[in-house]
């Protein structure tokens, strides 16, 4: 197993997060941009709130029929002159990847985004048999250059500023001149392009990931703004898709519904620049195109999340939009959660794919606004997800001793109501005393990680049980 | 067990289903093959011919895309030399063997035309569309010696030739006529949906153009119904206060199709943008990051205030 996580050290995590003021300050991109672009996306098309309705409907109804849609898949793909790899665990997709690469003398792979890559660890099986991975999105590239994971599954170093990948650039690209000019964002990208354009004409395989496959045609879809992925998929005479198999959709029209909520939901846009439907390797009388077609289809434990209420996590279309609206991803950024997939969705997924003891205690981080399922394009209920693991995680004993024991003692007096009540009440008017002055504390006794790194409102000094009676007497 | 026996017996199990049950392989067989529509965007619906374009050419203009629109192909050459004068750029171009770009009369220009795919090397590359979806603006390519796929990448500058009849109102009407062409459930090795220029928000998710595809998306519309709109549009140029000084209005759709061969320079065949004066903050924007991403040697470009 891959599984090179820190999830089990979230709290360690998010309390560096919270005090590193570079991270804090780009982190401030999420909640200004991402939101207000969904938004206006959802508002200008009367259909969306239906849109999304059709989409979850039509995830359902895949994953349903799995078995059979991925046999019909596997027809059509093989019938155009592709080739379809089953890998059951992210072993056996490095294991296929690094043979193909092997057998047609690869020397470097130019690579568009693809989490399915970072949830099996690709780039370092590669480089262990010999291949050097080169990644061409413009955030996956300034990540690959850093040797970090993406802290968001749209916009990789969403936790960066400019300053600091300036720093990277002039690090790296050392053959250019080192008076030059990168303080606009403009001549950034500009040298990215520059330095990539050489890449992507020298790769010999191009490995891109597929944000759905169509089971009706064997075709596998990926959306980009850069055109990146289509150059890694052109160029190279050899071109592999790394999907897993929750990615099957019936039919072009049920493609069309998901791709309808997919940018809008993501990043705002009607749709995404480039949209990309790829099916076999070059025909005979192309000029240009790969000439060897693969699917690696991974597994990775999600046929047996089909059997049990996690099965909705299955439809997720790696939006972002639950974390792009989470207080806690907006506090803490992608880092903190310690695998691949951060945020509200990440919670959710993580311990059904690394283990409830390694990714655990995700669930926790959640205040439960609920305002990831309330833009969730498939309307996967994640709240209540994050409650099973949190359940879960209580039964099999793997709550902190804390939290145990915190429970065990409000328990105590939760069973004896009138002593509930004194001693609440004494609680709450020796608070209010003590915080009347400023409303709130910066510090608490035995609560320091909550007053850290936030406030905790004083009491007004009254229960709600004492004003509950009160009210009732009143009426 | 082989690695697909066992993801597909695992599956099985989770679903509590063998895989031969007969109801199930008919709902499936069923679904691919009835190609049902799902919930299709009113915006797309029910339009005219004339209003299946204007909202093609919005969309696509919104997406950073340039128009110009001309009455017959014949026109075309004309239009895209004026866009690379208009940009600085060299009279060279790349395109495929399409016959509905062979047969254009090149020669009325002083336009560089090569074939073939593109190595990197070309500035500027010119395509047939397949068709074009209006509920977005988007253009489909597919891929062959026709129009090579390494056209719509590579080149700094991607000009598209789109005929308005094949403007399908809806992702869905589109996908009606990729079957008409190749087959139910056989597609071209790749069908490419372009919708405006290549991008990237990664840094500080500023809107940055041109990250590794074309810099610049420039439709050439050939509409033979295509009105003269010169008058209306100057007035609303006029109401915005914004005449660009380099734009001549309309001057292509204006003319008489059958007027005698004009030398080159051709006048230009730019539409401008009719929604000067209703812009939105959003385009604001939009028009910022084009102006931060394009040369400071470059002359604005034609959809620019
Ligand atoms: S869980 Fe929903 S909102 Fe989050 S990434 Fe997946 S599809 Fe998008």
């Amino acid at each position: 197993m891959n599984a090179h996580s820190t999830s089990p050290a979230f709290k360690e995590n998010a309390h560096r997060a919270l005090h590193d003021p570079a991270l804090q300050r780009a982190l401030g991109n999420v909640e200004t941009g991402f939101i207000g672009r969904r938004k206006s996306a959802a508002d200008k098309l009367p259909e969306f709130e239906a849109l999304r309705d059709s989409a979850r409907d039509i995830k359902n109804h895949t994953l349903a029929h799995l078995d059979l849609y991925l046999e019909a898949y596997e027809a059509k793909v093989t019938a155009a002159g592709g080739h379809v790899h089953f890998a059951p665990t992210a072993d056996d997709a490095t294991a296929i990847v690094a043979d193909i690469c092997r057998r047609v003398g690869a020397k470097t792979v130019a690579k568009g985004k693809s989490m399915i890559s970072e949830e099996i660890e690709l780039n370092a099986a590669l480089e262990a048999a010999g291949v050097q991975p080169v990644e061409t999105d413009l955030g996956e590239y300034i990540i690959q250059l850093r040797g970090e994971r993406p802290s968001h599954i749209v916009a990789p170093v969403i936790h960066l500023n400019r300053d600091q990948i300036e720093a990277d650039f002039r690090r790296v690209h050392t053959k250019l001149p080192p008076e030059r000019d990168l303080s606009a964002p403009e001549s950034l990208l500009a040298e990215a392009r520059g330095a990539l354009r050489e890449k992507f004409l020298a790769a010999d395989v191009g490995i891109t990931g597929a944000n759905f496959l169509v089971a009706e045609t064997g075709t596998s879809i990926i959306v980009t703004n850069e055109g990146n992925g289509d150059l890694s998929q052109t160029l190279p005479k050899v071109h592999i898709v790394l999907a897993s198999i929750e990615k099957l959709v019936p039919t072009l029209e049920d493609a069309s519904q998901m791709l309808r909520v997919l940018a809008r939901s993501a990043t705002g846009q009607e749709i995404t620049v480039y949209t990309t439907f790829s099916t076999g390797p070059r025909r005979p009388a192309d000029v240009d195109g790969p000439e060897e077609y693969h699917v690696v289809l991974l597994d990775n434990g999600r046929s047996a999340m089909l059997a049990g209420e996690f099965r909705e996590m299955l439809r997720c279309i790696r939006c972002a939009a639950c974390m792009n609206h989470c207080p806690v991803y907006h506090a803490v950024g992608g880092h903190a959660y310690g695998w691949v997939y951060p945020g509200p969705m990440g919670a959710v997924l993580s311990p059904s794919l690394i283990g409830v003891d390694k990714a655990g205690h995700l669930p926790n981080a959640s205040t439960f606004c609920g305002r990831c399922e309330s833009v969730c394009p498939v309307r996967i209920p994640l709240p209540k997800l994050m409650r099973h693991w949190r359940e879960r995680e209580f039964e099999r004993n793997l709550s902190p001793a804390p939290v145990r024991s915190g429970l065990a003692v409000w328990g105590f007096f939760a069973r004896r109501p009138r002593l509930y009540r004194f001693a609440t009440r004494a609680a709450m008017g020796a608070l209010s005393l003590l915080g009347r002055r400023k409303g709130r504390f910066g510090a608490l006794p035995l609560a320091g990680g909550w007053t850290d790194t936030r406030d905790f409102a004083a009491p007004e000094g009254s229960t709600f049980q004492a004003r509950w009676s009160a009210e009732r007497r009143a009426r | 067990m082989t690695p697909r026996e066992q993801i597909l017996s695992t599956i099985r199990r989770s679903l509590g289903a063998t895989g031969a049950e007969a109801p199930r392989r008919t709902i499936v067989a069923d679904r691919l093959k009835g190609h049902g529509r799902g919930v299709i965007p009113a915006r797309a619906q029910g339009r005219s011919p004339e209003g299946l374009i204007a909202l093609f050419v919005e969309m696509a203009e919104a997406s950073a895309a340039t128009v110009a629109t001309v009455r017959s192909a014949d026109e075309a050459p004309a239009a895209i030399a004026e866009f690379l004068r208009a940009h600085n750029l060299p009279a060279a171009l790349r395109r495929g063997d399409d016959a509905r770009l062979v047969g254009l009369p090149w020669e009325r220009t002083t336009i560089d035309v090569s074939t073939g795919r593109s190595f990197g090397d070309d500035a500027a590359g010119v395509s047939a569309a397949f068709g074009a979806v209006a509920e977005t603006g988007t253009l489909a390519l597919v891929s062959g010696p026709d129009n090579p796929t390494t056209l719509n990448f590579l080149p700094d500058n991607h000009i598209v030739l789109v005929d308005a009849a094949d403007i399908a109102a809806t992702y869905e009407d589109l996908w009606g006529e990729v079957r008409g062409a190749y087959g139910a459930g056989t597609m071209p090795r790749t069908v490419n949906w372009i919708t405006g220029p290549s991008r990237s928000a990664d840094i500080e998710q500023i809107l940055l153009m041109g990250a590794h595809g074309p810099r610049r998306l420039h439709i050439v519309l050939v509409d033979p119904n295509a009105v003269a709109e010169t008058t209306e549009m100057d007035a609303t140029l006029a109401a915005a206060g914004s005449t660009p000084a380099e734009t001549r209005v309309g001057s292509t759709l204006a003319g008489d199709p059958k007027a005698p061969e004009r030398d080159a320079p051709t006048p230009p065949a730019g539409k401008p943008d009719r929604r000067e004066a209703d812009r939105g903050h959003e385009e604001d924007e939009l028009d910022e990051a084009l102006d931060e991403s394009f040369p400071a040697s470059d002359p604005p470009s034609q959809t620019q205030p």
